[in-house]
Order: structure tokens, then sequence, then C-alpha cells
């Protein structure tokens, strides 16, 4: 398997359009890299780059050691899996398999244990003589994975391959890959806008926006320092709570006013209002959804850090509730217990656990601190 | 020349001697004439039994039985034909007689999918078309030249369109894209021959697919249309693959502008010193601010520049041009001209 190296990666089209702007990431061998963002964020751009399915118009791409810019893409032992992945109708599950490595020429028993040990190793060694209309969705995905595999590559690219099956097959399919990840130990870079797919799969999370890499870090570091505001709100689902804050530094303490209601905070994230200038400007706070407890849930809350409101909607998820309701001019979720007696319309008293707030510069809108 | 003939009955005219008749038939024969017979079966639906003794009769045999393929093959073949329908103009009644004689339906919705290669389409490339539509192939892959497929599908298992049915292919009123489920399964479809090219071939292509068009006789204009759908794509949305004859927006607008019209709007906008091409630099900088609705904040922050070198780079452009770009009417017309320098830049060699 290998290890790759973008430095400085562009993508800027005849037309001006700059689609990939100075893109820096090291690869290890054997990693699991997700690249996640909205649509037209330049993570599929970035995947073909690496294919060799676009050209790079500024910067190096290194697979390996080996400068890859100009190399083509069968020469760069790459093996895809896109969105729209057809299985050829006509042909048995086998041959599906086969053909990319029959149409290398590559020698008839050489073919026939590749194709058996990717069969094996998805779990589709008694299907191979079945044609894909005999297939379940599943199952043809796991050929279209398979076609993959028999080209033994360095490295496996994934464009959003789960995106067009239902929602329950994507989960199996998830667990699928990742386990396919660990049996095979292979460099793979998997493009989704799907945030829960990110988390879930990754070991490392590439999260970009405009063309721009925001953030590059393991999931639980992206979901609990985000380094802005747009990482904070793109990963996590429900998205984090967001709504300005004015800082008021006393003593040499900071408070925070939403609306009428003043907030204590913490002493590190009082130093780092004072320290970054921030008295008597405003920020964003940012608080996640399991981060607001319904008073029962929080009795040693700080009674500075309860709010009052309505609840607007009640919803029910089974293994949680979701409480929506309005504090400070901005709409609020909070995830609570489903043992909750709050419905809609009750008046809820909310407490908000000050040690994870999450702060940011509403200018620049990068974090001040989390 | 004696041959034995399964069915149908058959008799080889022969202008040499030593085949014999049934009974005597070589115990073994060549790979080769074996081949040239199977395949004399596969295109023509008949069995040969050939009889030689020596080696040089075999030769011959297996020389006409060659010949005989060919011109089956050149006599049905749909490809030729299809091509020729693409690229030229036919007579109707020789469309309608050639049809007939291939086999072919006149009259049956078909979308025409139009592939493009920056470089020589491999065979593979082809192959794994082929393979995509397996019932459709034969009569439905048409080889443009080495970078352009054309792939003529027909809509058999899609909704009729409405009984007014235009025979238009650019009509509006005609138009079977207007049925949402066919518009989706002919994206897909066009977005899986994208796909399957960049992973089995590891190839990189441009697509553009047309609207539905309901007779044969259309497939030339539908051609023209489509393979104008590719050339605005390029020229105006390089960073799209797939583009739909149907839909170019603004981009089909400039295209037919005539180039004296172009040459004065251009005038307009920078007087007389319209630049040759755009400073790659500037033209990044003002896309960005485009795509950023004119926002300098915003802008500034995703080209990590400062907002003061933004607002030098845009004030070098209103230099040039008089347009301040951060006014919406301004904005609209700097990028129009842009548009239309970068289509007088790759216009059609005719037009100059």
């Amino acid at each position: 398997m290998a290890s790759l190296s973008l430095k400085g990666i562009e993508k800027i089209y005849a037309n001006g359009f700059h689609a990939v702007k100075d893109f820096n990431l090291e690869i290890a061998d054997k990693e699991f890299i997700i690249f996640v963002g909205p649509s037209g964020c330049g993570k599929s751009t970035t995947l073909r780059m690496i294919a060799g399915l676009e050209d790079i118009s500024g910067g190096t791409l290194e697979i390996d050691g080996k400068k890859m810019n100009d190399v083509e893409p069968k020469d760069r032992d790459i093996a895809m899996v896109f969105q729209n992945y057809a299985l050829y109708p006509h042909m048995t599950v086998y041959d599906n398999m086969a053909f990319g490595l029959k149409l290398r020429k590559m020698p008839k028993d050489e073919i026939d244990k590749k194709v058996h040990n990717a069969a094996k190793i998805l779990d589709l060694e008694h299907l191979l003589d079945r044609k894909p209309a005999a297939l379940s969705g599943g199952q043809r995905q796991r050929v279209a994975m398979g076609r993959a595999i028999v080209r033994n590559p360095k490295v496996f690219l994934m464009d959003e391959p789960l995106s067009n099956l239902d929602a329950k097959l994507r989960v199996q399919m998830r667990i699928e890959i990742s386990k396919l990840h660990n049996d095979l130990g292979a460099t793979m870079i998997y493009v989704t806008h799907d945030q829960t797919e990110a988390m879930t799969l990754g070991t490392r999370i590439v999260v970009m926006k405009d063309g721009v890499v925001q953030q590059v870090d393991t999931p639980q570091n992206l979901y609990n320092a985000p380094c802005n505001l747009f990482v904070a709100g793109f990963i996590g689902s429900p998205q984090m709570n967001f709504m300005d804050a004015a800082v008021k530094v006393e003593n040499g303490k900071a408070t925070l006013t939403v609306g009428d209601h003043i907030l204590n905070v913490t002493a590190d994230k009082s130093k780092a209002l004072i320290d970054g200038g921030y008295d008597g400007k405003t920020v964003i706070l940012g608080i996640r959804p399991e981060d607001v407890h319904d008073a029962a849930d929080f009795q040693g809350a700080d009674k500075e850090s309860v709010i009052e409101a309505t609840i607007k909607v009640y919803e029910l998820l089974g293994a949680e509730v979701y409480l929506y309701y309005d504090f400070g001019g901005a709409q609020m979720t909070a995830r609570v217990n489903p043992r909750t007696q709050l419905r809609t319309g009750d008046k809820a008293v909310f407490a908000l656990d000050m040690d994870k707030i999450h702060l940011f510069d509403k200018e620049t809108e990068l974090t001040i601190c989390n | 020349m004696g041959c034995t003939n399964m069915q149908p009955t058959f008799t080889i005219i022969n202008d040499f001697q030593g085949i014999k008749g049934h009974g005597e038939i070589m115990a073994t024969r060549s790979a080769e004439l074996e081949h040239a017979l199977k395949t004399l079966k596969q295109l023509t639906g008949i069995s040969l039994d050939v009889a030689v003794d020596a080696p040089e009769e075999e030769e011959k045999a297996l020389a006409q039985v060659r010949r005989l393929c060919s011109a089956y093959r050149d006599k049905y073949n749909h490809g030729r034909f299809l091509q020729d329908l693409l690229v030229k103009e036919l007579p109707l009644p020789t469309i309608l007689e050639e049809a007939r004689r291939l086999r072919l339906s006149v009259e049956e919705p078909r979308v025409l999918f139009l592939v493009e290669s920056k470089h020589a389409l491999q065979e593979s490339a082809v192959e794994i078309l082929k393979l995509l539509f397996p019932t459709q192939a034969s009569k439905a892959l048409i080889p443009v030249n080495e970078t352009r497929v054309g792939v003529a599908y027909a809509l058999t298992n899609t909704k009729r369109p409405p009984a007014q049915g235009a025979s238009n292919a650019g009509c509006p009123d005609g138009n079977v894209l207007k049925n949402p489920d066919t518009e989706r399964e002919i994206r897909q479809t066009a977005h899986t021959i994208i796909d399957t090219l960049n992973t089995e071939a590891l190839i990189s292509v441009r697509l553009a697919y047309s609207n539905v068009f309901l007779t044969l006789t259309e497939l030339h204009s539908v051609y023209e249309e489509t393979s104008l759908a590719l050339h605005i794509g390029r020229l105006f949305y390089p960073e799209q693959s797939l583009f739909f004859a149907g839909r170019l927006g603004v981009g089909r607008l400039i295209h037919g502008l005539p180039p004296s019209a172009c040459e004065k709007y251009l005038e307009e906008i920078w007087g007389g010193k319209v630049p040759v091409a755009m400073d790659e630099e500037i033209m990044a900088t003002v896309n960005t601010f485009l795509q950023n609705n004119l926002n300098i904040a915003e802008t500034a922050r995703q080209l990590h520049m400062h907002r003061n070198t933004l607002i030098y780079r845009i004030n070098q452009v209103q230099k040039q041009t008089g347009l301040d770009l951060r006014n919406f009417e301004d904005a609209m017309q700097f990028k129009i001209a842009t548009m239309i320098l970068n289509r007088m830049n790759n216009r059609d060699p005719r037009e100059q």
C-alpha cells in the first residue's frame, strides 16, 4: 500500500474558476481519509486530481515519494469506486470482477486467483455465477467494490459510493467498507458530503469549503475542537446551536450577555476572551444540543447558566428527544433524555454546560476557544 | 470446391480445386478456419463445413470465408450508416431505405449520448460502452472519430411523449424531458457512462446528451446540437463533465452572437485595448468575488489575502475597464465580457 503527499495542490479551470486552493495533506500508509464538505467545495475535484482524471494546476502530488502530476491514471496504481457505478448486465459477477483485468491482458489463472480472493473478502463466492439482475442492492455494491479490489491497487479512491443506496443499506455498507479497510490494510480516500459517514468511517477527516481545507483532524477532535464556525456547524447532527453574545469584562472576569441573560464563563474561556481583546465586542457562542440539559437532568448547574424558554417543537426519536426553542434571537435545539416530561408549549428551564461552550470571532469566524 | 452445407442450404462459388465433398472432411482444421466459420455463423446464421486436404487449400478457403464475413459486415454495417447519418445530412429516401435494409427502427424515441475524451479513445472504452448497452450495442454505438463516440440510446422502456410529440429535437412542445422520470433516468444513464469510463477504463471524458428525438431522420441535427453542447461546455463550463443540450444557459446565447457584435461589445468594455487573455490571477480573484456574491470579506478570507489586496485588484480591473465590480450591474457586464472574450478566443476558424 502507499502514502500520499499533496503539497500546495491547486485547481484553476480555463474560465478562471478556482476549484481547489492550496491543498496540503500528508496521508500515511493504510490511513482511511475522508474528504467532507458541502456540494461544490472541491472534494471530488481533489480526488479526481489524485486519480489523474483532472490535471493539476499547481502544487505537487506524490504517491510513495514519486511525483505523479503528469502520470497517466492507469499508471498510478489506483482503483476507484464512484457513485454511479454500473455492473455489466449480461455478465456474471465473476466476469464483472474479471473484466478490468482482462482489459489489461492479465493471464487467466492470475485473474481467477484475484477474483476468488476478492470474492472471499466480500463474501461473494457463492454468487460468482449470478448475473447482476439476480443480486440485491448491497450485493451489487459489493461487486463494484470487488472490481476495485481485484486490481490490488496502492490506493482506493471512493467518491460518494453509497449515495445511491437507501438509508438502511447505506448504514450496512458503511460497516462493510470499514471492515474492508481493516481487512485489506489499504490506503483509502473517501469523498462524502454526509458528515455522519465521515465521522463513522474516517481515521482522519478533511473538512473543505469553497475549495479551501478548513481543518484536518480525527473525528473526535473535529467534534470537540472545531477550528472555526463552519466546521463547528458542519460536523454534528443536529448541528451546534449558535447565538450572538456580548462580552463584558469586569474585575478580570468575562461574562457573556445573550438577549437579557448574563452567562458566566469558565476561567480558561474568560482568559481567552480577555487575552484576545474581546471586551465590549460581540462573539458567537456555540453549544452542542447534548450540552443543553433540562434542569432535572442537570441539578448541579450554575444558576447563572440556567435559561428559561418555551418549547416550540417536541421530537421523539426513540432513544432521545429533541426540544426546539428560541433563545437570544436564535433557534436552539436541546437533545435530552426521552423520559423528559416536557412537551410542545411547555415553559422549560435549561442549563447550559458552560464548560462545553465554543466561542468564535464574529468577523473572522475563527475559534476563540473550545 | 466442394463444401457440405448444413442449414440453410448454401453453396460457395469456388474458384479453386481440392476441397472435398461431404464425407471427406479433414479430421482437423486450423483454429483460424474454425474461428472464421464460427464468425460467419454468428454474422449470418449460416453453418458451413469446409473440407480441405492440403494446407494451401485451407488457406484459400479461409480467405474466402473471411471475404464472405467482410462482405456481410459491409452490407449490414449499422455503424457506418449511423455514422454517415450522424455527420451528414442524408436524403430522406436514403435514410428510410437503409434503415429498412438494416432493420433499424426509424420511429423510436432515442437520446444521443456523445462521449468525448481529451486523448484518443482506447478500444477498452468502446468495449465498456458495448457492455453497458449489450442489447443495443450493435445498433446504438456510433464511433465518430478517434476521440468521440456516440450512443443513440433507444428509450424502449420509458414513457412515450404526448401524442402531439413534435418531431423536432429542439422543439419544446415535443420534449419528452418534460417527464421528470425520463429526465432523471437519462441523466442517471449519462452519469453512469462517465463514472464507468472513469473507473473501469481510467480515462477522463466529457459527455453531452440530447433532447429525446423521435425519428432516426433527426439524428444529424441532434448530433449538431449535442456537439454544440460539448463545445459550449468546454468553453464556458470547463469544471463540468456533463452537459445537456437542452439547457446551456447564457453560454448558448453568447455562442450564438455574431463575431462583429462580440467585437463591438469588447471594445466598449476595454476601449481599444482588448486583452488577448485575462490575467490568470486577476480572473481567479474576480471569479471568487463573483462566486461570493460580491462579498469582499468572504472573498478575502477564502483567498487568504488581505482585504486591501483584494480591493487593489478590484481597482485594477476598474482602471482597465471602467467597471466597478462591487456594483452588480458592472460585475454582470464584466462576467459577460470575459465569456465573450473566451468565445472569441476559441471561435470556429470559419467565422474568422
